[in-house]
C-alpha cells in the first residue's frame, strides 16, 4: 500500500518538516541567525565565567565550548519542544490518521537542520584558532548526526507522549535538560572529572556522543570505541522512548 | 463484495482523564485514589456495536449530542481503537471531521492543502498535480497565498472542503460538513457529493440535518447511549428518531423529504389546533378570541421577584445593538434590511413580561396588531400547546427565551407553525447553549474581574457558580421534562427553514445577568454604564474565542 512505503513516508516528512521551519520564523525578522545567536551569546558567557575569571585550564576554549554547545542547542531544543508537538498539533492527531512519530521526527529534522547551517560558524572558529577541518567530518559527521537523532528522538517521544498525561512534564523538562547539560561533559573535560564521579558523568547516555562531536570537530579524529558507545546508549535510549510512546499513542486522540 | 467498513461487537469508553491532566502532583499525592477512579469513572461511549457499510454506500448517523456518533467516525478514522471488537476499514479514507480539521493558522492555505493531502494518504507529485483544481474549486483566489488565521469560519470550510474531495477518498466521513458557506458554494458541494456517490465512493455522514440525509443516504443508524437503536431505511429510521425527539412522525417525515406543504392543503394542522380549541374552551367560538384574552388566559401564576435579562431595558438594548450592530439600527429595521421582514399585519408574541422588541415593531408601524401571550408560570401547559391559537393568522411569531423551556417542543413549533401564514417568519431570541454547565476557573475569574468593578456592591455567591441550568427567564416548573437546549436550533430546523442564525452573548451574560439582575438598580446610572461594559468585554472574549457563545438570534420560515 502506498501509506506504507517509503516514498510516502519521506514526503510526509519532508512537507512537515517545512512545516516546522515555515512556523518556527514566522513574523521573526532574523529567523534562522537566532540558532546561531544563542549558542554563541552562552559561549560568550561561559568564556567569561570559566576562561577568563576562573581560568579554566583548557586550550582553544571559545571553540571547545562552540564544539559542543552548537550540537547540544540541536538536543535541547528538539527536546524543549518535543513536549508541547502533540499538543500543538492536536487537530491533526484528532482527525487524521497517520503515524503521529512523524511529527517529532520532523522537530528534530528542522533543528537538525538548524545544526548544520551553523557548522560553518564552527569551521570559522577553527581557522580563527588556526586549525582547519578535517577530511574525517565527511565520514564522523552523517554518523554522529544519525547516532545524536537515534538518541534525540528516544528522549522526545517519552516525553511527548507523557506530557499528554501529565502537564507538569513540560515544566520539568527544562529542568531535565539544565541538568543533563551539566552533567554532560560540554564546557569541561572528562579529563578535569574526579575520578570518583567519572562514572556519573560516563553513565550519562549522552557523554559519549557529546565527546565524539568535540574531537571530531577540534581534533578531526574519531574513535571507534567511543562512537560504538554513544550508538549503543542512543538505542537504549530509543528503545525505551519508543516503548513508552507506543504503549500511549492510542490514547492521544482521547485525552487530546 | 467486501464491505468499506465493519463494525463487529465495538466497544468503546473513555476514562475520565482529568485525575491526570489536573497535574502530576495530584496524581501522586491521591495515587490510590486516582488509580481507583481511572478504572471505576469512565464513560462508555459506544456498548458493543455492529454494523457494515457496503462499498458505495451513503451511510448517516443520527442521535442526539454525546450519543457516540463522532465516535464511531474516530474509530472508522483510526484516530483511535476500540477496546474491544474490531474495527476494518477498506480503501483511502479522507475526513471531513470538523471545520479545518488538520490546518495550521501560520501556514498559507496552498501549504495548508499539500499538508492536508500529504497527511490523508497522498504522496507530494499527486498533491502538485491536484493544487491548481483544488485552489479553483475552494474559490479563495488570491487568499490561498494569506496564511490562514487571516481567514473567515467559511474561507476555512470552503478550503477544508476543497482537499477532502479532491484527495479522490475511498472512504468519506463527514461530520455536520454540509453547511459550508453560502448558497452557492453549498450548491457545489452537493453536486461534487453526488459525483461522489456516483463514482462508487462509500459516504459515512454524520448530521442533525434530516432532510439532508433523507436526500442523501442509502441506509441510516439511529445511535442512543451508545447502542444502534434502528438501522434501515431512511425514512424509517429518521421518523422513529423524530418520534423520539418529539416532533409528531407526520410532519417530520414530511419536512424531511424536503417536499413544501402548501398552505390550503395543510388540513392536519387545523384540526389538531381546532381539537386542542375545542378542548380546552368549547364555549368560545375560534375566531371571537382576541390577543387580549389570550393573555389574560395565560397569567394565571405570576411569579413575584422573578428576574430575567430579558426584563431589562437597558439589557435588551445592548442586545439589539450586538444583533444589529449599530445602535442606530432598531431590532426591526435590522430585519427588514437583512432579511426582508417587512410589511407584517398580525403578529403573534410569545414572551415574558417586557416588551421591548414588540414595542420595537409597533413603534415602526410594521405591525398592526400584536397579540402576547405570556407563558410565565404556566410553561408546562404550554407544551400541550397554546389553546385558542389560530391557524393560518400570523404574519411573525416572537419567541423570546421560551422554547428552551418546551418539554414538547416539538409539538410546540408544530402549533405554532400551523398558525403562521405561508412564508411567514417565526424570530426567536433563545438560551442554546449546553442544556448544564460549569463554569470554568477562567470564566469565574474574569467574572470575578467585571464585579470588582461595582466595587462589592453586589455579592455574588459562589453557589451561582455551581451549575448554571440555562437562564433563568422563566420559571422552570418541571426541568427535568424541558428539552436540552442545544438541540432547540435542529428541532427549529425541522419545523421551519432556518434563514439565519446569530450568535450574541455567552455564559457571562447568563451568569451575570440572570443571577444578579435583581440587584442591580438600573436607574442608575453608572449601573447600567457598568452593564453595558460587562456586555461589551464578553463580546470581546467570545470574538477572541475565549467564551463561547450561548444566545442566538434565530430567524425561520414556514414552507
Amino acid at each position: 500500500m502506498k501509506r506504507n512505503s517509503l516514498h510516502y513516508y519521506r514526503d510526509l516528512i519532508l512537507v512537515l518538516t517545512q512545516k516546522e521551519l515555515k512556523v518556527r520564523y514566522k513574523r521573526s525578522f532574523l529567523g534562522y541567525l537566532w540558532s546561531i545567536a544563542n549558542p554563541l551569546a552562552l559561549a560568550l558567557v561561559f568564556f567569561v565565567a570559566f576562561k577568563i575569571f576562573m581560568r579554566i585550564p583548557i586550550e582553544n576554549y571559545t571553540l571547545f565550548l562552540i564544539a559542543g554547545l552548537f550540537p547540544w542547542q540541536w538536543f535541547s531544543n528538539s527536546v524543549n519542544s518535543s513536549a508541547t508537538v502533540f499538543i500543538g498539533n492536536a487537530t491533526l492527531i484528532k482527525k487524521m490518521h497517520f503515524r503521529h512519530e512523524v511529527l517529532i521526527v520532523a522537530t528534530i529534522l528542522n533543528d537538525m537542520l538548524h545544526f548544520i547551517l551553523s557548522i560553518p560558524v564552527i569551521i570559522l572558529f577553527l581557522f580563527i584558532y588556526g586549525l582547519q577541518p578535517n577530511v574525517l567530518w565527511i565520514a564522523g559527521i552523517p554518523i554522529l548526526l544519525i547516532v545524536q537523532f537515534i538518541i534525540t528522538m528516544g528522549f522526545s517521544l517519552a516525553i511527548s507522549a507523557l506530557n499528554l498525561f501529565f502537564r507538569d512534564i513540560e515544566r520539568i523538562v527544562f529542568i531535565f535538560t539544565s541538568l543533563m547539560f551539566y552533567l554532560t561533559p560540554i564546557i569541561y573535560s572528562e579529563e578535569m572529572v574526579p575520578p570518583a564521579y567519572k562514572t556519573l558523568i560516563l553513565s550519562n547516555p549522552l557523554s559519549m556522543l557529546f565527546i565524539s562531536w568535540r574531537n571530531l570537530f577540534m581534533r578531526g579524529s574519531i574513535s571507534f570505541g567511543e562512537t560504538l558507545m554513544a550508538l549503543i546508549s542512543s538505542l537504549i535510549v530509543f528503545a525505551f522512548g519508543y516503548l513508552v510512546y507506543r504503549k500511549l499513542r492510542w490514547r492521544f486522540a482521547e485525552v487530546l | 463484495m467486501e464491505p468499506a467498513v465493519t463494525f463487529h461487537d465495538v466497544y468503546k469508553e473513555y476514562p475520565f482523564y482529568q485525575h491526570i491532566t489536573a497535574g502530576f502532583k495530584s496524581f501522586l499525592f491521591h495515587l490510590p485514589r486516582s488509580i481507583a477512579s481511572l478504572k471505576k469513572t469512565r464513560f462508555v461511549a459506544l456498548k458493543g456495536i455492529s454494523f457494515e457499510v457496503g462499498r458505495g454506500e451513503v451511510f448517516g448517523i443520527i442521535g442526539k449530542n454525546g450519543s457516540g456518533k463522532s465516535t464511531i467516525l474516530a474509530l472508522t478514522a483510526g484516530v483511535m481503537k476500540p477496546d474491544r471488537g474490531t474495527v476494518a476499514t477498506r480503501g483511502k479514507i479522507s475526513s471531513l471531521l470538523e471545520l479545518g480539521a488538520g490546518f495550521h493558522p501560520e501556514l498559507s492555505g496552498v501549504e495548508n492543502i499539500m499538508l492536508n493531502g500529504i497527511l490523508s494518504g497522498n504522496t507530494r507529485e499527486e498533491m502538485l498535480k491536484k493544487m491548481e483544481e483544488i485552489i479553483a474549486f475552494s474559490e479563495l483566489g488570491d487568499f490561498v497565498y494569506q496564511p490562514l488565521r487571516t481567514y473567515s469560519s467559511g474561507m476555512y470550510a470552503r478550503l477544508g472542503f476543497s482537499v477532502a474531495v479532491h484527495v479522490n477518498p475511498e472512504i468519506l466521513l463527514v461530520d455536520e460538513a454540509l453547511a459550508v458557506g453560502d448558497a452557492e458554494f453549498k450548491e457545489k458541494c452537493n453536486r461534487k457529493m453526488k459525483e461522489f456517490m456516483e463514482s462508487g465512493a462509500t459516504i459515512i455522514i454524520v448530521s442533525h440535518d434530516m432532510p439532508a440525509i433523507t436526500e442523501l443516504c442509502n441506509r441510516v443508524a439511529w445511535i442512543d447511549s451508545g447502542t444502534i437503536l434502528k438501522i434501515g431505511d431512511p425514512e424509517d429510521v429518521i421518523e422513529a428518531y423524530l418520534n423520539f425527539l418529539g416532533v409528531p412522525p407526520d410532519r417530520g417525515q414530511n419536512e424531511s423529504l424536503g417536499k413544501s406543504v402548501a398552505p390550503d392543503t395543510d388540513h392536519h394542522d387545523s384540526c389538531v389546533i381546532t381539537a386542542l380549541a375545542m378542548e380546552s374552551r368549547q364555549d368560545l367560538p375560534l375566531s371571537e378570541v382576541s390577543g387580549q384574552e389570550l393573555a389574560d388566559h395565560n397569567t394565571r401564576k405570576p411569579q413575584p421577584g422573578a428576574h430575567s435579562w430579558w426584563d431589562s431595558p437597558v439589557i435588551m438594548h445592548q442586545c439589539e445593538i450586538y444583533i444589529t450592530g449599530d445602535p442606530e439600527i432598531s431590532f426591526y429595521e435590522y430585519l427588514k434590511k437583512e432579511y426582508s421582514i417587512a410589511g407584517l399585519d398580525k403578529g403573534l408574541s410569545i414572551c415574558n413580561k417586557l416588551k421591548v422588541i414588540e414595542q420595537n415593531f409597533i413603534d415602526h408601524d410594521a405591525c398592526r396588531s400584536f397579540d402576547t401571550f405570556d407563558p410565565m408560570g404556566v410553561l408546562d401547559n404550554v407544551s400541550q400547546g397554546i389553546p385558542l391559537l389560530r391557524t393560518d393568522y400570523y404574519d411573525l411569531v416572537l419567541c423570546i427565551d421560551v422554547l428552551s423551556h418546551m418539554s414538547n417542543l416539538g409539538g410546540f413549533l408544530e402549533q405554532v407553525r400551523g398558525s403562521l401564514k405561508h412564508k411567514k417568519f417565526i424570530v426567536a431570541i433563545e438560551y442554546v447553549g449546553p442544556a448544564r454547565f460549569h463554569y470554568t476557573e477562567k470564566e469565574r475569574s474574569i467574572a470575578g474581574m467585571f464585579l470588582g468593578a461595582f466595587n462589592g456592591r453586589y455579592h455574588l455567591s459562589s453557589s451561582a457558580f455551581e451549575v448554571a441550568a440555562r437562564s433563568s427567564a422563566n420559571s422552570e416548573p418541571h426541568p427535568e421534562l424541558a428539552i436540552s437546549s442545544d438541540i432547540v436550533i435542529p428541532i427549529l430546523r425541522n419545523c421551519f427553514d432556518i434563514i439565519a442564525v446569530r450568535f450574541f452573548g455567552g455564559p457571562f451574560f447568563d451568569l451575570v445577568l440572570s443571577k444578579l439582575l435583581g440587584q442591580f438598580d438600573l436607574t442608575n446610572n453608572k449601573d447600567s454604564m457598568l452593564l453595558r461594559t460587562i456586555i461589551h468585554c464578553e463580546q470581546v472574549l467570545i470574538r477572541h474565542g475565549i467564551l463561547g457563545n450561548h444566545y442566538a438570534l434565530i430567524i425561520g420560515v414556514k414552507r
